[in-house]
């Protein structure tokens, strides 16, 4: 059928599992975390450091520790094709081309001692095979698509030239140098100010919009999830606790950490000196985590049985809408 | 807000304070470029602003880390900057800063209940035992328990309890003016509203007076009294903080309202969209208005003439020639 197709999924994640051994025990860092995206749509990922959702971002993208184990029972399907086990080869022609990727830190992310330009330029020769003035021409171009200004001299700055706002552009050139389908950006805006946040967030948005290109938006702040993605997965301790359409998932919060996270938040709405509802307690280990529900130890809603089974993810009847709570929030 | 009788005076009074760096050949660049205003005894003001501002330089500069080139400062009455050391160091215990990165601002190879009692030792504390006692109790005012977290190191701990830590050793010698670099911004939502209640709640305990700097205007809002906004080393405008969110008049304070991310997400509509992707270099700063060339209100009055503060109603102080209607 015709529309079915029409709506396979562009990466489809099932029960991804990443494993961390360190000195102390084996880090469950992704914990069965399962996920479909199609082409265009902007998904995004929220949680406290340490959930796990760098290190789902880095599993699709194979960017793992070297001694990180990804269980068989794990499938990242890209375009059909399972990318997990993947030889090195293989990967390095879907890396960068298909699928890109954005870090935090421009500054780590690009080479200090190769000017911006030339890395732009590297990645259409390597991928596109472009000769080197075609190459530097694109990157030109690139560089003035992305909204840097004086473009051409630009193509010659080096990184520590640039202010953080300018090198994250040139980090967003260099992934959609190759016009990927799918493009990671981990916490893309969170080193930047709120001026420059709005821009660089705008700027993805319009990108995206060109080219129908699906993205993942991982950051910790909900307010740059809630006004920029489609659908919303919250991730604690390795594993998505809810996900749903994004104005769904903030309208009609179905899980209490959910809820907590949102309470947590300064808004400009309050009046001042607001006392704020802090979430008490720290995320658990995940060498050894809780049995029952994961958040049971810092949840106050939490009854006994929440610390005795887990919950699993289920579905709001009649709604793409799942959570994982024994006893969710009343959803109007 | 309850004044001594004695205390006619602001806490804290900055006048005209310029703060230049040399920079290669020759060149000089002033962060912070005449700068006044005053923070009453017990009031938290907000400092906001983006990167490169100069809002850590001014703190630093109020605190005496770094000198000033030009200005005054007064504290309690005192004049601060030009006067001598031995006056400093009787002052100095009076004014205390917490940094952004706790773990960075902690030494890491000392015990931390050993660091939250060095202020101590070093304002003329000498009885070890009572030290001990006084960091204990600290310690407790900060939410920690001195019996699990005494002996510990910095790279124990979490970023929130290593800013606990920061916090009680700023507490230490009684301060009466605490100034804040960013306090919350390296941590998660979780651990950021557990700090600033607990400054809140301090504040309260100690007496404290507060500048607190941020970059994010929701967090400031939560905790200030008066807010200033900052502009390539010079305030833009300086108001009340229900009265500077609600009404902002200068268009850059509009600019940074309008970008901050929120739930639901509104769909603003933009009633100011900045021209231009940055802020200009500080090296040769715009003629006239410093915020004109990313200014959509900017005409050619701004271009030749600077602004300067001009009061309004309700306390308010703002830079701008064709300001935002109320």
């Amino acid at each position: 059928m015709i529309a079915k197709a029409h709506i396979t999924p562009l990466l489809a994640v099932e029960n991804l599992q990443t494993l961390v051994p360190i000195p102390g025990g084996l880090v469950h860092a992704v914990d069965g975390v399962s996920f479909a995206l199609e082409p265009g749509k902007t998904l995004g990922v929220v949680g406290e450091s340490g959930c796990g959702k760098t290190m789902m971002a880095r599993s699709v993208m194979g960017l793992l520790p070297r001694n990180a184990i990804m269980p068989p029972e794990t499938r990242i399907e890209f375009l059909g094709e399972n990318l997990v086990g993947l030889a090195g080869p293989q990967m390095r022609q879907i890396l960068g081309k298909d699928i890109a990727m954005i870090f935090q830190d421009p500054m780590l992310s690009l080479n200090p001692v190769i000017k911006v330009g030339k890395q732009i330029s590297e990645v259409l020769t390597h991928h596109l095979q472009m000769d080197r003035q075609a190459a530097r021409d694109r990157a030109v171009e690139l560089l003035e698509q992305v909204g840097i200004p004086m473009a051409e001299r630009r193509f010659s700055h080096y990184p520590h030239q640039l202010s953080g706002g300018l090198r994250q552009r040139v980090a967003i050139a260099i992934a959609l140098a190759c016009e990927p389908q799918l493009l990671i950006a981990d916490e893309p805006t969170t080193a930047l100010d709120v001026t420059v946040q709005t821009d660089i967030l705008d700027l993805l948005a319009m990108l995206q919009q060109d080219k129908q290109m699906a993205m993942i938006l991982i950051s910790h702040d909900l307010g740059v999830v809630a006004g920029r993605t489609h659908d919303t997965a919250v991730m604690y301790a390795g594993k998505i606790v809810e996900q749903a359409a994004t104005t769904e998932l903030f309208e009609h919060t179905a899980m209490p950490y959910t809820r907590a996270l949102m309470d947590a938040m300064p808004r400009l709405t309050d009046p001042s000196h607001t006392t704020l509802q802090a979430i008490g307690g720290h995320p658990p280990d995940l060498i050894d985590p809780p049995s029952g529900c994961r958040f049971a130890p810092r949840c106050t809603l939490a009854k006994a049985r929440c610390r005795q089974q887990e919950p699993a993810l289920r579905n709001i009847a009649g709604k793409n809408h799942q959570f994982a709570c024994w006893y969710p929030l009343e959803t109007k | 807000m309850s004044l001594d009788q004695t205390q006619t005076h602001p806490l804290l009074d900055v006048k005209s304070l310029v703060v230049e760096f040399a920079i290669d050949s020759g060149l000089k660049i002033q962060a912070v470029s005449d700068v006044s205003f005053t923070i009453d005894n017990g009031e938290t003001l907000g400092l906001v602003g983006e990167s490169g501002c100069g809002k850590s330089t001014l703190a630093r500069a109020i605190v005496q880390l770094q000198k000033p080139t030009a200005g005054k400062i007064w504290f309690d009455g005192a004049q601060l900057a030009g006067g001598n050391d031995a006056h400093l160091r009787r002052i100095r215990p009076r004014l205390q800063m917490i940094f952004q990165d706790a773990a960075a601002s902690l030494n890491p190879a000392r015990r931390v209940g050993r660091t939250i009692s060095e202020p101590l030792r070093a304002s003329g504390q000498t009885h070890r035992h009572k030290r001990r006692d006084i960091v204990c109790a600290l310690m407790q005012d900060v939410g920690l328990d001195p019996d699990q977290i005494y002996d510990r190191r910095p790279f124990e701990l979490s970023v929130g309890q290593c800013q606990r830590i920061s916090i009680a050793r700023a507490l230490a010698t009684n301060p009466q003016l605490l100034v804040c670099d960013e306090p919350v911004s390296s941590l998660d939502v979780s651990v950021q509203a557990q700090i600033l209640n607990l400054l809140e709640h301090i504040k309260a305990r100690h007496k404290l007076t507060m500048l607190f700097i941020s970059h994010d205007l929701a967090v400031v809002k939560h905790i200030c009294d008066r807010v200033a906004v900052m502009y390539l080393g010079k305030l833009c405008e300086i108001a009340d903080s229900e009265d500077l969110y609600q009404s902002p008049r200068h268009p850059y304070t509009a600019a940074l309202l309008e970008s901050v991310p929120e739930i639901p997400a509104a769909g603003v509509q933009r009633k100011i969209t900045l021209r231009g992707v940055e802020m200009p270099s500080p090296v040769a700063p715009p003629s006239g208005c410093r915020f004109r060339t990313r200014c959509p209100r900017a005409k050619k009055r701004c271009t030749d003439i600077e602004p300067v503060l001009v009061d309004m109603a309700r306390g308010r102080q703002v830079a701008c020639h064709y300001p935002l209607d109320a």
